[in-house]
C-alpha cells in the first residue's frame, strides 16, 4: 500500500439518542455526575421557587436546598462551612450595619440635604443644573463613577439614601406619597442603583472581577473597564424603564 | 408556633434561625480575623498574580477560591485556599500577611486584625521573592505619606488638583448661595395670603413648611360682625411635624400650594397639637382685632409642617346688646387672616447654623467617616495587615452609635440608640438571605457543582443531533457569559472564579475560528461583566433583595428587570471590547497567530492548558478538538 492510497479507519458505531445519553452517563465520573446532580436540583428549585412563589420565606427553601444538595455531593458540614466562611460575610453584612448606625444618626438626611441643595444648584452663566432628576441620575451611577471592589458594602449602605432621595421625588412631582405611582419612581430608582450597585465590581481598578480577567490576559488593570461601564450604565437605563414601564411592582401586588 | 412560652410566628422562627446561623459566621469569621490557626505570608501561589500584584489568575475552573502558598511563622508551608473577595478587598499580594485556619479539610486563608504590626519573629519573605515583589508592581508604601509620594506623578497631581478645585468651587458655591440657590420647593420669605372673608364659619387655614430652619409667621386678624363686646380666644394647632409625625390627610390628596380646606375635606390623625393661643377683645358691629405668632419649626425636623387656627369666643365674658343674645359663627370671621413667612437661611448662614445643630453635626461626621473607611481602606491608607476593611467598617459603624450617645447628652432632639434600635439596626431579611445563599453555594461547590457546569458548556458545544448542530461555539458562548445571571449567586465572584477557565477556552476558540484575537477580551469580560452584576438579580441574597425588602416588595419583583438590564450591559461591554477598546496583549496575538498557523503541527500550550482545566478533570474538549 503506497502512501497516496486512500484507505478507511475502522470506525465504532456511536450509539445514538438515549443510549448516547445512557453511555455518557456511563461514562461519567461519579463525582461528575454529584455535580451535576446538585446543579440540575439547584436550577429547577429556583425556578419553581421563582415561578409559584411560595408563602414561606426563601431562606427556608434554600436551606433545605443546601442539605440536599449536601446529601447528593455526600459533604460534609465542615465543607459548608468552610465553602461559607471562605468569604468575607464580615464585609457584606457590615454594610448592612453602617447603613443602619447612619440612620440613626441621621447620615442619610444629611445626604438628602446636601442633594437637595446640589439639585437646586445652577451654573453660572448658563443658568442650567443637575435638577432632582439629574442627581437622581448620578445617584443611581454612583457606583460605577466610584466602582468599589464590592458592589455590595456601597449598596447596603446608601439604599437608604436612594429610597429617600425618590421620596424626595415624589415630593417635588407633587405625587400622593401612598399612591402607586410613588411606589413605582421609589422602585425604579432603586432597581436602577442596584444592578448598577452589583455590576460595579466589576470594572473596579481596586482589585474588581475585572481584575481576574485582566490577570489572566495579561493586560493591564483598568483596561476594560470603560466597556464594562458603558455595558452598565446602559443596563442602568434599561433596569429603569423596565420597571417604570413594564414591572411597575406594587407591595403586595 | 410556641417557642419557650412565646407565641412565635413560623416565620419568625425561621428568621431567627438564620440570624443566629449567621452571627455564627460572623463570629467565625472574626476568629479568622483575631485568633487564626496558624499566622503568615503569602509566599506563593497557584492562581493569583498576573501582570501586575492587583490582579489575580485562575487556573483551576470549579472553585469559587484561590489557591496560594503560606509560609507561617513557625517556618512551614501551607497550601490554602482564598477567596477572590478577600484578595481584592483587602489587597492581598506577595508577601501579604495572613492567618492561615483549618475548617473541615480544607485551610482557609483570611487577612488578620494585628493593630501593633507583626512580630518579630514573624515570617519573613525569602529573598528571591523580595525582587518579584518590588517588581514595580507590588503595592504602594503604606500609610498616607506613601499614598502622596506614590500617587503624586505630575499627570496625576494636575488632574487631582482640577478635580480639587472643581468641588472646592462647587462647595463654595453651594455654601455661599452665590448661584441664586434656593432650597427645593419654597421662595424665600414668601407669603401666602389666605381669605376667609366670605363669612364661612370657622375654618381652618392649612400652611406648607418645608425647611429646618424656617419660621412660621401667623398674623390673624378677626372681625366681629355683629352687637357685642367679649373675648374670643385665637388658638394655632400643629397638625402634622414632618414626615414622620403625620398626623393630617387631606381627603382631596396633598398640594404644594396653601390649602384652604373645610373640616369635612379633611381627617386628623391621632391628636394635633397646640402650638400657640392669644386672646383678643372685640367690641362691636366691624370691630377687628390682630394676633401675631411665631413659631419656630422643629430643628433638623425636614418636611411638612401644617396648621389650622381655630376661634373660641370666652361665652361667659361676652356682653350683648339689641336683637344679638348669642354670638354666631358667622359673625365672628377671620379676615386677610393668615399669612407664613419663611425666614430660611442660606448659604454660608445656613451651614454655619447647621454645624452648631448637633444632630445635623453627627448625622454629617457619621457620612464624612463612612465614605473615609471605604475610601481610605481601598487606597491602602489603612493598611490591610492591621485593619482590615470589614473590621473597620464594623468599628465605624460602633463609632457612629457611640457618637450618638455622647450627642444625646449635649442635645435630647439626637436620637438615643437603644437596645431595640440596636437590633433595629439589622436589617434582617437581606442578610438571612445572604448567609443561606452562601450556604448554598458553599453545597453546590462542595457537591462539584461547578464542575459540572463547566463540563456541561463543553459537552453542550459538541453536542450534535445528525447534522444538527443545536448550540455549537457561538450557542455555547451565548450562554457562558450569560451563565453567572441565570444561575445568580449571591456574590458574582464566586462564578467568575469558578468559571473563568471556561471563558478563556471558549475566548479563545472563537478568537481562533474567526482569526481575530479581540475576541478573546470580548467573550472574557463581557462574562465578567455579567458575574459582577448577577448578585443584583439573585434570590440568593441578592443586593436586590435589600430593595425589594424596602419597599415591601416580593422577592424577584426587581429580578426580571435587572436580568434584562444585564443581557443589555453585558452585549454593550462585548462591542466595546471588540470595537472601542480592544484587549489583546502582545503574548497573547503570537500565540493566537502560532495557533492559527500550524495548529496541526504543533500543540499550542494555552490550548492545551485551557482546555484540560476547563472543568478541572476532564480532557475530552482537547481531545475532540485535536
Amino acid at each position: 500500500m503506497t502512501d497516496d492510497e486512500e484507505y478507511i479507519e475502522p470506525q465504532e458505531d456511536k450509539p445514538k439518542g438515549f443510549k448516547a445519553f445512557v453511555a455518557v452517563i456511563k461514562g461519567m465520573e461519579k463525582q461528575m455526575l454529584k455535580g451535576y446532580l446538585a446543579l440540575i436540583i439547584f436550577m429547577m428549585v429556583l425556578a419553581i421557587t421563582l415561578i409559584v412563589k411560595p408563602p414561606f420565606p426563601i431562606q427556608f427553601i434554600l436551606a433545605a436546598l443546601a442539605l440536599l444538595i449536601m446529601v447528593i455531593g455526600q459533604a460534609k458540614i465542615q465543607d459548608l462551612l468552610a465553602g461559607v466562611i471562605l468569604h468575607p460575610v464580615m464585609a457584606m453584612t457590615a454594610g448592612f450595619l453602617i447603613a443602619g448606625a447612619m440612620g440613626l444618626a441621621g447620615g442619610f438626611d444629611v445626604m438628602i440635604y446636601l442633594l437637595d441643595k446640589l439639585a437646586a444648584l445652577s451654573m453660572p452663566m448658563v443658568g442650567i443644573g443637575l435638577g432632582y432628576i439629574g442627581i437622581a441620575i448620578f445617584l443611581a451611577n454612583t457606583p460605577t463613577i466610584f466602582p468599589m471592589p464590592c458592589g455590595r458594602i456601597l449598596a447596603a449602605a446608601l439604599i437608604p439614601a436612594v429610597f429617600r432621595w425618590g421620596e424626595k421625588l415624589n415630593e417635588v412631582y407633587e405625587i400622593d406619597p401612598g399612591s402607586t405611582q410613588a411606589s413605582i419612581v421609589i422602585s425604579t430608582l432603586l432597581a436602577a442603583f442596584i444592578v448598577n450597585a452589583a455590576a460595579s465590581c466589576g470594572p473596579s481598578p481596586l482589585g474588581g472581577i475585572g481584575g481576574i480577567g485582566e490577570g489572566n490576559m495579561g493586560a493591564p488593570i483598568g483596561s476594560s473597564g470603560r466597556s464594562q461601564s458603558a455595558g452598565i450604565m446602559i443596563a442602568t437605563g434599561v433596569t429603569a424603564l423596565i420597571i417604570a414601564i413594564v414591572v411597575q411592582p406594587i407591595p403586595g401586588g | 408556633m410556641n417557642l419557650m412560652g412565646l407565641d412565635v410566628a413560623p416565620e419568625t422562627t425561621i428568621y431567627a434561625l438564620f440570624l443566629v446561623i449567621g452571627a455564627i459566621f460572623l463570629l467565625f469569621e472574626l476568629r479568622l480575623l483575631m485568633f487564626p490557626g496558624r499566622k503568615g505570608i503569602i509566599v506563593g501561589s497557584d492562581d493569583i498574580l498576573g501582570s501586575d500584584c492587583n490582579s489575580c489568575r485562575s487556573k483551576s475552573g470549579g472553585k469559587m477560591s484561590l489557591g496560594v502558598t503560606v509560609l507561617t511563622d513557625s517556618g512551614k508551608k501551607v497550601k490554602a485556599e482564598m477567596s477572590p473577595c478577600v484578595m481584592c478587598l483587602n489587597k492581598v499580594v506577595l508577601g501579604s500577611r495572613v492567618g492561615v485556619t483549618k475548617v473541615g479539610s480544607r485551610f482557609i486563608c483570611q487577612r488578620i486584625i494585628e493593630p501593633m504590626g507583626a512580630p518579630k519573629d514573624a515570617a519573613k519573605l525569602p529573598e528571591n521573592l523580595q525582587a518579584i515583589k518590588d517588581c514595580g508592581c507590588s503595592p504602594r508604601p503604606r500609610g498616607f505619606k506613601g499614598y502622596i509620594k506614590s500617587t503624586m506623578k505630575p499627570s496625576t497631581a494636575i488632574l487631582v488638583g482640577l478635580l480639587v478645585a472643581a468641588i472646592v468651587l462647587i462647595g463654595v458655591s453651594v455654601v455661599t448661595g452665590a448661584n441664586n440657590l434656593h432650597s427645593g420647593l419654597q421662595e424665600e420669605d414668601e407669603v401666602y395670603d389666605l381669605d376667609f372673608a366670605d363669612g364661612s364659619g370657622f375654618q381652618e387655614p392649612v400652611l406648607r413648611y418645608e425647611d429646618s430652619t424656617s419660621q412660621a409667621n401667623l398674623d390673624i386678624n378677626v372681625q366681629l360682625n355683629q352687637e357685642g363686646a367679649g373675648p374670643v380666644i385665637i388658638t394655632v394647632y400643629e397638625v402634622s411635624y414632618g414626615t414622620d409625625g403625620q398626623m393630617f390627610e387631606p381627603l382631596g390628596g396633598y398640594s404644594t400650594e396653601p390649602m384652604l380646606l373645610n373640616s369635612s375635606e379633611f381627617t386628623v390623625i391621632g391628636t394635633p397639637v397646640e402650638v400657640a393661643n392669644a386672646t383678643v377683645d372685640l367690641n362691636g358691629t366691624g370691630d377687628t382685632a390682630n394676633a401675631s405668632f411665631v413659631i419656630d419649626l422643629e430643628e433638623g425636623d425636614i418636611g411638612d409642617h401644617i396648621y389650622y387656627v381655630t376661634l373660641t369666643p370666652v361665652s361667659s365674658q361676652w356682653t350683648f346688646a339689641g336683637n344679638d343674645t348669642t354670638l354666631t359663627t358667622r359673625n365672628l370671621v377671620m379676615t386677610e387672616t393668615v399669612k407664613g413667612e419663611f425666614e430660611t437661611l442660606s448659604g454660608m448662614d445656613a451651614l454655619k447654623e447647621d454645624m452648631l445643630n448637633v444632630p445635623f453635626f453627627i448625622g454629617f461626621v457619621s457620612l464624612i467617616l463612612f465614605f473615609a473607611v471605604i475610601i481610605l481602606s481601598l487606597k491602602g491608607v489603612v493598611p490591610q495587615d492591621r485593619l482590615p476593611i470589614q473590621a473597620a467598617l464594623v468599628l465605624a459603624a460602633f463609632v457612629i452609635v457611640l457618637m450618638t450617645i455622647l450627642g444625646w447628652y449635649l442635645d435630647k432632639s439626637v436620637i438615643r440608640i437603644s437596645a431595640q434600635d440596636m437590633a433595629g439596626m439589622v436589617i434582617i431579611h437581606p442578610i438571612t438571605a445572604l448567609v443561606a445563599g452562601f450556604m448554598v453555594a458553599g453545597a453546590l461547590e462542595a457537591a462539584g457543582a461547578f464542575d459540572a457546569a463547566a463540563d456541561a458548556l463543553n459537552r453542550m458545544e459538541n453536542l450534535k443531533f445528525g447534522k444538527f448542530i443545536p448550540f455549537g461555539v457561538p450557542g455555547t458562548v451565548i450562554l457562558l457569559v450569560n451563565m453567572p445571571t441565570i444561575i445568580a449567586m449571591p456574590c458574582g465572584r464566586i462564578l467568575a472564579a469558578a468559571l473563568m477557565p471556561a471563558a478563556l477556552y471558549f475566548g479563545f476558540k472563537v478568537a481562533r475560528q474567526s482569526g481575530n484575537s479581540k475576541l478573546v477580551g470580548a467573550i472574557v469580560f463581557a462574562f465578567i461583566v455579567n458575574a459582577a452584576a448577577s448578585c443584583g438579580p439573585s434570590p440568593l441574597g441578592g443586593i436586590g433583595t435589600i430593595g425589594e425588602g424596602m419597599t415591601k416588595l416580593s422577592i424577584g419583583s426587581f429580578g426580571d428587570a435587572q436580568q434584562l438590564g444585564i443581557l443589555f450591559a453585558t452585549t454593550v461591554c462585548m462591542v466595546g471590547m471588540k470595537f472601542i477598546t480592544p484587549l489583546t496583549p502582545p503574548v497573547l496575538e503570537e500565540k493566537l497567530k502560532k495557533m492559527g498557523g500550524d495548529e496541526e503541527e504543533e500543540e499550542d500550550p494555552i490550548e492545551s492548558k485551557d482546555s484540560s482545566d476547563l472543568s478541572g478533570k476532564n480532557p475530552q474538549g482537547k481531545e475532540e478538538e485535536k
